[in-house]
């Protein structure tokens, strides 16, 4: 099998040695400038999550990432990753000049005139398809071939036979990840059009009636028993999936830490069993997996 | 302005449609709920004896989705000359175009529409520029349309949300505004199956009738409506939507919830 890669989220420059040394191979975050917030506010208008205290917030941040992921010769990405209006692009470029400048290796997007704008330019910048595209199939894996890109991350609603059915048959040129840990929705990413701010409450937070019946919370909060892929990560693997994501930016930093731990356990240990698996979930984060915080079932 | 209908293969019975040039047949959300091609027998008649073009709508898709829907676009295009199809997948819209079927429509699943009923509220508030963002099409920029003339797009679909919609500087193209139902969000599954390990893929959708259930959310007072495995809010209003944007000249309403 192909080497893996551990993506783990970070929301500071102090944030990146430590998940990088706990088995991170690449780190990705947001940028949430001042002047962005005053006209947009701090809700997922420039990456899909809500508030400044999520995302970094200066450009000489962008230096210190980069600059830390080169010293231990990982990647480090930038995730643009929703799509903007064109009164909102000149701050987008802005902010890409910036962190290709800066050394960055790659960002993540799901906005096509990006990916036109970094091709028009000739910019080095890698381009990873972000879940916020909506990559179900592989002739939409070819529509984007058309934009060099590098990377594509799956959608995580989809099913381990439709994850088998979608690898057998896509283009390899690309690499392919996806995400295996924290935060699944009932949601799906590409097609959610709720405002996801940080005072009010997002669709699948929100309390809904239908007749007698309350509905509430429709998605987890996960921090206690997150959401995982732990024992589908050797099957994902053989699909020839390399790049595993560890959802959750703004999430604690020890959490994070545990998380890309525990997932780099698990791929390291060739094919473990899921008792062994669910065990080391249980000491690392210390309540038992439930059955309904499964990924890809 | 073009007035037409949108009917369900699964309610034969809500086919007589008022007097309309052009009917939507297929499903926005859902690639189980698409037609086989002898399903829609009783459409095809209905279209021939009325002289009714057709658009058929499809969902984003899977790779069996997209082996399915070509399949179908095949048999229709041997009893149909022209008529559109609604892309909500970027893979069809290519396999289409290389195999040059059908007119290809722009859903509103891709037009970038901000939704969320709570968003009117931004009309006031200042920075203009959160406003002019709200009301914005995220796919309407101009590489992106330069791009997409290679793929002979001419019309995008658009959603009657509350904060209204503005296509400016995209004035080449024609607009289909949809009503009432403004989509907020698909889940991952219907919620009868509301579960976060069923498996989608195990869906018998062949027995799945129409499911629109009335919800509220207290909080914000508006009516929310589940159909299928989308969540919808309604706006009727679509004169003030009209009266702001002149390129719209297709108004889609849905034959099961008749408001006009």
């Amino acid at each position: 099998m192909k080497q893996y890669n551990i993506v783990a989220p970070i929301c500071s420059v102090s944030e990146v040695e430590p998940v990088l040394k706990a088995g991170a191979g690449e780190v990705y975050f947001g940028i949430m400038p001042e002047n962005w917030i005053k006209k947009y506010g701090n809700a997922d208008f420039i990456s899909r999550r809500q508030n400044e205290k999520a995302h970094i917030s200066t450009y000489n941040d962008l230096s210190g990432i980069a600059r830390i992921a080169n010293d231990y010769g990982c990647e480090s990405t930038l995730a643009l990753n929703v799509c903007y209006s064109e009164n909102q692009m000149p701050y987008i470029y802005e902010i890409l000049n910036e962190w290709e400048a800066r050394g960055g290796h790659s960002v993540i997007t799901a906005d096509m005139e990006v990916l036109l704008w970094l091709d028009g330019k000739g910019s080095r910048l890698k381009r990873q398809l972000s879940v916020m595209t909506g990559i179900f199939n592989k002739h939409s894996v070819g529509f984007f071939r058309q934009f060099d890109i590098s990377r594509v991350v799956l959608p995580r609603e989809l099913s381990m036979g439709e994850i088998r059915e979608f690898m057998a048959y896509t283009n390899r040129e690309v690499d392919y990840e996806i995400i295996v840990m924290f935060q699944k929705c009932e949601f799906i990413d590409s097609f959610c059009r709720f405002y996801h701010s940080v005072a009010e409450e997002h669709g699948c937070q929100m309390t809904f009636l239908c007749g007698n019946m309350k509905m509430n919370h429709l998605s987890n909060n996960d921090l206690l028993t997150p959401f995982c892929a732990a024992c589908k990560l050797y099957a994902l693997r053989e699909t020839g999936i390399t790049h595993f994501k560890i959802a959750g930016r703004a999430y604690p930093p020890e959490l994070i830490i545990k998380a890309v731990g525990f997932i780099k356990q698990t791929l390291d240990y060739y094919s473990p069993s899921y008792a062994d698996i669910q065990h080391n979930y249980k000491s690392i984060f210390g309540h038992s997996c439930r059955i309904k915080n499964c990924y890809y079932r | 302005m073009e007035i037409c209908y949108k009917i369900d293969f699964r309610e034969p019975d809500k086919i007589e449609i008022p007097s309309c040039k052009r009917i939507y047949f297929g499903h926005e959300t859902c690639e189980k709920l698409l037609p086989e091609f002898n399903e829609i027998e009783q459409l095809l008649e209905l279209s021939g004896k009325r002289n009714l073009e057709l658009t058929f709508v499809t969902p984003f898709l899977t790779d069996k989705g997209i082996e399915k829907v070509m399949r179908f676009l095949e048999e229709l295009k041997t009893v149909v000359r022209d008529f559109e199809i609604v892309v909500s997948d970027w893979g069809l819209l290519r396999l289409i175009s290389s195999d040059k079927i059908g007119i290809p429509v722009v859903s509103r699943f891709l037009t970038g529409q901000q939704t969320d009923f709570r968003l009117k509220r931004f009309e006031k508030i200042p920075p203009v520029e959160m406003a002019e963002h709200l009301a914005s099409c995220t796919l309407l920029k101009k590489q992106s349309l330069a791009f997409l003339d290679r793929y002979n797009i001419e019309r995008f679909e658009l959603s009657n949300t509350l904060q209204t919609v503005q296509t400016d500087g995209c004035e080449k193209y024609r607009y289909s505004l949809h009503v009432p139902f403004v989509p907020l969000s698909i889940f991952r599954t219907c919620p009868e199956n509301f579960d976060f390990n069923h498996i989608r893929e195990n869906c018998n959708s062949r027995t799945c009738k129409r499911n629109r259930v009335e919800w509220s959310n207290p909080a914000s007072g508006y009516k929310i409506y589940c159909i299928d495995n989308a969540l919808y809010y309604a706006n009727p209003d679509y004169e003030t939507t009209l009266h702001s944007h002149t390129y719209i000249d297709r108004l889609v309403c849905d034959a099961a919830a008749p408001f006009l």
